[in-house]
Parts: C-alpha cells; structure tokens; sequence
C-alpha cells in the first residue's frame, strides 16, 4: 500500500517544527521540501494527490457533520486531520471537490483535542462521536505523522467521547501500544471481496482489514465496521456473506456499532467518475439531490444486511443518511425512537461544515 | 513592398494552407483596391511562390474582370511557417466564429507541424488558451459525433461521455437523433451509451439496439424502458393498477416522485354533494385494494 510516494513536499513555516512533522520526515528520509506561505503558492502542476502538503489549522477545527437534506443524519463530530486521500477507490465522493488538491496534513491535533475536551465538558450526560475519517482515511499516513496517537491520549479520559479512526488500511500497528485508549474505536470500511478488489484502489484486502481488527481488539481497542458503500451487482449477497462470515473472526463484544449505506452520488461526482459497471445500475433522484437505487431496492438490501448481521451481533446497526421512509420500512421507527440508536444519534450544538 | 501583379499569374498559385477561406471584402472594396495586400511566400526560391492568404480575393476580382492585385512578395527566409499562419488567422478577420472542423483542421495542421501558437491568437480562435484543448478532445470523437458537434446538435461534454458508441450505431441512429429536441437527444445519447456499457455491447449488437430503436414508434421511451427496467416495472405495476382503476373518475392519484418516499397525492374536483360521493366511494374500493400496491411499490415486498 503507498503511503510515501510523494512527489512534492510542501510545508507552511509553523508547520516545520511540529513533532508530527518532524516524525515523517526522519520517516521518510529527510526528504526536499518547499516552504509556502499558504497552499495557493503550491504551483498548478503540483496541485494534486502526489503532493503532500503540511500544515497546521487555522480557525475551526472540529465540524458536525453536514447530513444530507431530508435525510436522517447521526450528527457525527469531524476533525480534519487528513485531508484526501490517495487510495483510488473509483466511487470516492472526495473527487468531486479535492481532485486537484494536494494530500493535506494537519499536523498540529492539539486545538482539535481541546475543541472536543471542551465540548465533552460542557455535555457530560451525551455521548459524543468523533471521526476522522470523513475528508481522509484516519490511518493511511498515520504511521508516518502518529497523529492519532495524541488524540486518543487526549481524549482517554472522557468516558462520553467516543475516538472513531475510519480506515481501509491495516495501519494499527503504531497504536497497539497506547496504554491509556479510553472509548478510542478502531473501525473499518468493508465491502464485498470483488468491489474491494475492482474498485477499491490500493486499499487493503477485506481479509487484511479484518486481521487487523482482530489486531486492534486484542490489544484493547474497540471496533466499528462500515458497510458502506454497499453496492448492488450480480451475486452481491453471496459476496457480502463472505465479508459478514469472516466478520465472526472478530470478538463481536468489541464491536461498538456497524453502519450501512447503499451507494450514493450527487450529479457532479458521477461526472467526475469513471465509469465503472456498478454505476450503470438503475439510480434515481432523491430529496437530497444524491442518486440512490430505487428505495424498494435500498430497502431490501438494508434488510438482508440487518438480518445477517444481527445473527453475528447485537451491536447498534444504523443506516447512514437515509430516509425517514426508509428507516421506518427497515427497522419500523426512526433511530431516536429506537432505544439501541438514540445515543448515536442525538447530537450536540457544533458548527457544521460550510 | 507591396506591388501589383497579373492576376493570371497569382491564380496559378498554389495556396500554402489546406484550409478553407471565408474573409472577402465587398466588390466595391476590391475595385478600390481597398484589401490588403495579399502574402506570397517563394519558400525555397524552386518550386516559386504560394499564396498564404487571399485566395478568394483572386477569385472574386477574376470575376470582376480586375486585372492586376495588389501582393506582398516574401522571399525564402523571410517568413516562416508559423508566421505565415499566424499571418493567415490574422487576415481571416474573425472574431470567434470558427467551426468546429475547421479548428480541428487548424490543430492537426498545427500539431503536424509543430507550430506554437501565441495565446492572443488561441484567444482570437478558442477564446482561451485553455480552450484549446477541447479541439483536442473534438478530434477524439468518431465522425458522426464530430458532426453532431459541429452542426450545434450535441454539446461537446455529452459527445465526449458518449464517444464509445459505435460509428455504426449513430449512424443508424441519424433519424431518430434528427427527430429529437436538443435536450432530448442528449439524454438518448446518453442512455444508449449507458445501456452498451451496462450489457458490454459489441458492435454488431449496438447496431442491433440501433435498428431496434430506429423502428419502435417512441424511440428514447423505449430506451428509457431498457435502461431502467426496474423502475419501469414500478410504473407499469402503478399504471395496470391505480390509472386502471381510477381511469375515467376524474381522480388522479400521484405517487412519489421516482417511488422515492411514501407519500401518495390524491387530486379530484367536484361541484356538487353526490360528485363527492361518488369520488369518495371510487377512493373507498381504491383504499381496500391499494395496499398490496404500495408494499410492492414503494417497500419492495410482494
């Protein structure tokens, strides 16, 4: 899996002496590097995923998460520490906008850390889930810049702040050895075998990503798994079933939650995609504006995957931004009124992304 | 210098570019002499001069019975290629207004011959350097799609998403493109393509789907219906239905948009107290039948 194969280094000057920084770069070699005063200075032919760009934060640091309109969002917090991602997964919504940007690091996590320390303070009696892993994989560079690691020391000690570290990698080594991990979640996106093998680029096997797990739950971590997105093609269940079967390897008390969500794209993003054979099924319009399969279908797939996957666990299974009618087709009610998800799903005032 | 010629003589020019000329002025103009003065280049003092530009000026003033044009004669050396082109855009006094196939000849002329274009001049051609390269993608396109493209039928974005189609099967398809509105023929376009791709079409079937479409009365219907069988298999289940029930009634029942939600819209107008009544009854026998309907329409149970 390519982690170091950047072209270029770009670094802002208070960038230059962050601890994280200065970890990749002993890592990498003591590579050249260019400093610039803001990531505009990066020359056009270097605006690109081959480039990496390190930097620290400026103004915001910890997002909720925009949801999608009409649909029922779980209010996740966010922190941008990685920002794109150099995998390749052909469906990666990040292409309709950080294409032409070069891999950004955000190397300095401590205003993030006191963000959600702050928020954790002032809410105590709810729980708060925070990620990653929503502009970037959590653990595709954090071997080389170990940002993950303040994070979950910063946050060990709130019971109600749950650390979720999304990735496609089997990147948890650099972690095992954290003593203190509080509610730190180490979770997975997983698909089925030949989705992950045709269309998820340089990621990692769905057989490696589950070792890895099983890796991460022995040295004490919680995990979380994300189907998603789970994508309709000829034998699709049997190709699941493998996925959800190796999925007993891992202890099924360790798992926290599991989310679902069907394949989804805005007009813009299928421009940019490449066509690809499971994006000449049959989608369609929603209120959101996103193309989904035709909700009878949605439906169905939800269904079978709450079924199989509620014979391994009775861990909370939530759906990720859909619909009210959806929702109740599938589980009958709406998540708050669901007693095993209305934690997950209350929010807590924050800012979302503009 | 600019000096006069016999315009027997500068006829039997060769002219140096292969492209077409449009800029001629009025025969009022000519006869003043009022033109510029048109370029002969003697390249290499051997195979003697080429006109680089002015060519339908000679014509013009040949049917005027003018005998003599006013030239600029350039030896070997004192031009050179790319000048001579940029002379040749220049003299063409166009403001935009280039066509499609004429910008594709200018790039491949241009690319053969490793010329460089300045950007004022991409701008007076393409209106940005950055344009440039959608002549570029022209060129990739098969014939009938360059034409589309260059008859203003089909939008450069759509032509290059769609430019897998076999030649073949857009040639089949001329009649039943010609038939269509612009956006519709975008939208055919792209469905057509969607479906090859989807079923892996080689290109004796997409000629197949071409004849197939080419003799069915509704044409992007029939396609829509091939590319989104499921979703149609909805609308009709909908239509045998709820329309056939309700055919006649006056009510109109409207499902979710594309079976996206579960919110039905019933519509009726009456005047009077028995009209209601017998809308009402109508709705009744609807609401004890409807049920299975809706399961399998919007929930996707049978």
């Amino acid at each position: 899996m390519a982690q170091n194969s950047f072209t270029k280094i770009y670094l802002t000057p208070e960038a230059e002496t962050l601890p994280a920084t200065q970890r990749a770069f002993r890592l990498l070699g003591y590579p050249a590097y260019r400093i610039v005063g803001d990531p505009m200075e990066i020359p056009p032919q270097d605006q690109n995923q081959n480039t990496l760009f390190i930097t620290s934060h400026r103004g915001q640091t910890v997002y909720k998460c925009p949801g999608s309109r009409g649909h029922l969002c779980c209010n996740y917090l966010t922190i941008d520490l990685y920002l794109g991602c150099s995998l390749g997964c052909t469906y990666c919504i990040m292409k309709s906008y950080l294409n032409f940007s070069p891999l950004t690091v955000y190397a300095d996590p401590a205003p993030s850390i006191h963000r959600i320390q702050a928020l954790a303070q002032k809410n105590p009696h709810r729980i708060l889930r925070v990620g990653t892993g929503e502009t970037g994989d959590s653990l595709l560079l954090d071997p080389l810049f170990d940002l993950s690691r303040p994070l979950i020391e910063g946050l060990a000690d709130f019971p109600n702040v749950y650390l979720e570290l999304k990735t496609k990698t089997t990147h948890v080594d650099h972690l095992l050895d954290i003593p203190k991990k509080g509610n730190a979640i180490i979770a997975f996106s997983l698909n089925a075998k030949e989705m992950q093998e045709r269309e998820e680029g340089t990621s990692a096997s769905i057989e490696e990503r589950v070792s890895a797990a099983v890796k991460a739950s022995e040295a004490g971590y919680n995990l979380a798994f994300h189907f998603d997105p789970i994508v309709r093609f000829a034998n699709w269940k049997e190709s699941y079933s493998y996925t959800i079967e190796l999925l007993k390897k891992v202890p099924a008390h360790r798992i926290r939650w599991i989310s679902l969500g069907t394949l989804r794209f805005t007009p813009a993003l299928r421009d940019r995609l490449e066509d690809r054979p499971y994006l000449f099924e049959e989608f369609v319009p929603c209120r959101d504006g996103k193309y989904r399969y035709l909700q009878p279908i949605r439906i169905q797939m939800y269904k079978w995957f709450l079924k199989e996957l509620s014979m391994l666990t009775d861990t909370p299974i939530y759906l990720c931004m859909e619909s009210v009618d959806v929702w109740k087709a599938v589980y009958g009610d709406t998540p708050m009124k669901i007693d095993a998800l209305r934690d997950i799903f209350m929010g807590i005032p924050c800012k979302t992304r503009s | 210098m600019v000096q006069s010629m016999s315009i027997g003589d500068v006829a039997f020019m060769p002219p140096l570019f292969p492209f077409q000329e449009s800029f001629c002025p009025l025969a009022d103009l000519l006869k003043r002499e009022l033109y510029p003065p048109l370029p002969l280049w003697d390249r290499d003092s051997h195979e003697g001069c080429t006109i680089v530009w002015g060519q339908r000026i000679v014509e013009k003033l040949s049917k005027l019975h003018v005998k003599e044009v006013l030239v600029r004669k350039f030896g070997p050396g004192e031009l050179s290629l790319p000048e001579a082109l940029i002379l040749w855009i220049g003299l063409e006094q166009r403001k935009g207004g280039w066509s499609w196939t004429e910008l594709r000849d200018l790039y491949q002329y241009v690319q053969e011959h490793r010329i460089s274009l300045p950007e004022p001049l991409l701008t007076s051609l393409v209106g940005s350097e950055g344009n440039w390269h959608r002549v570029e993608q022209f060129i990739q396109l098969s014939e009938p799609l360059q034409q589309l493209v260059s008859e203003e039928k089909l939008d450069l974005k759509t032509a290059l998403r769609v430019k897998s189609i076999p030649p073949q099967a857009i040639e089949q398809l001329k009649p039943v493109l010609e038939s269509l509105s612009y956006s519709e023929r975008r939208i055919f376009l792209r469905l057509f393509y969607e479906v090859v791709q989807r079923d892996r079409l080689e290109s004796p079937q997409s000629l197949d789907l071409a004849t197939r479409l080419l003799h069915t009365s509704k044409p992007l219907e029939e396609l829509y219906r091939i590319r989104y069988p499921s979703l149609h298999r909805l609308q009709e289940t909908y239509h045998e239905t709820v329309d056939t029930f309700l055919k006649g009634t006056g009510i109109k029942v409207t499902p979710p948009p594309y079976f996206e939600g579960t919110q039905f819209r019933v519509e009726f107008s009456f005047e009077k107290g028995n009209q209601l009544q017998r809308k009402a009854l109508t709705l009744q026998k609807l609401s004890e039948t409807i049920d299975p309907v809706i399961e399998k329409l919007v929930y996707g149970t049978e």
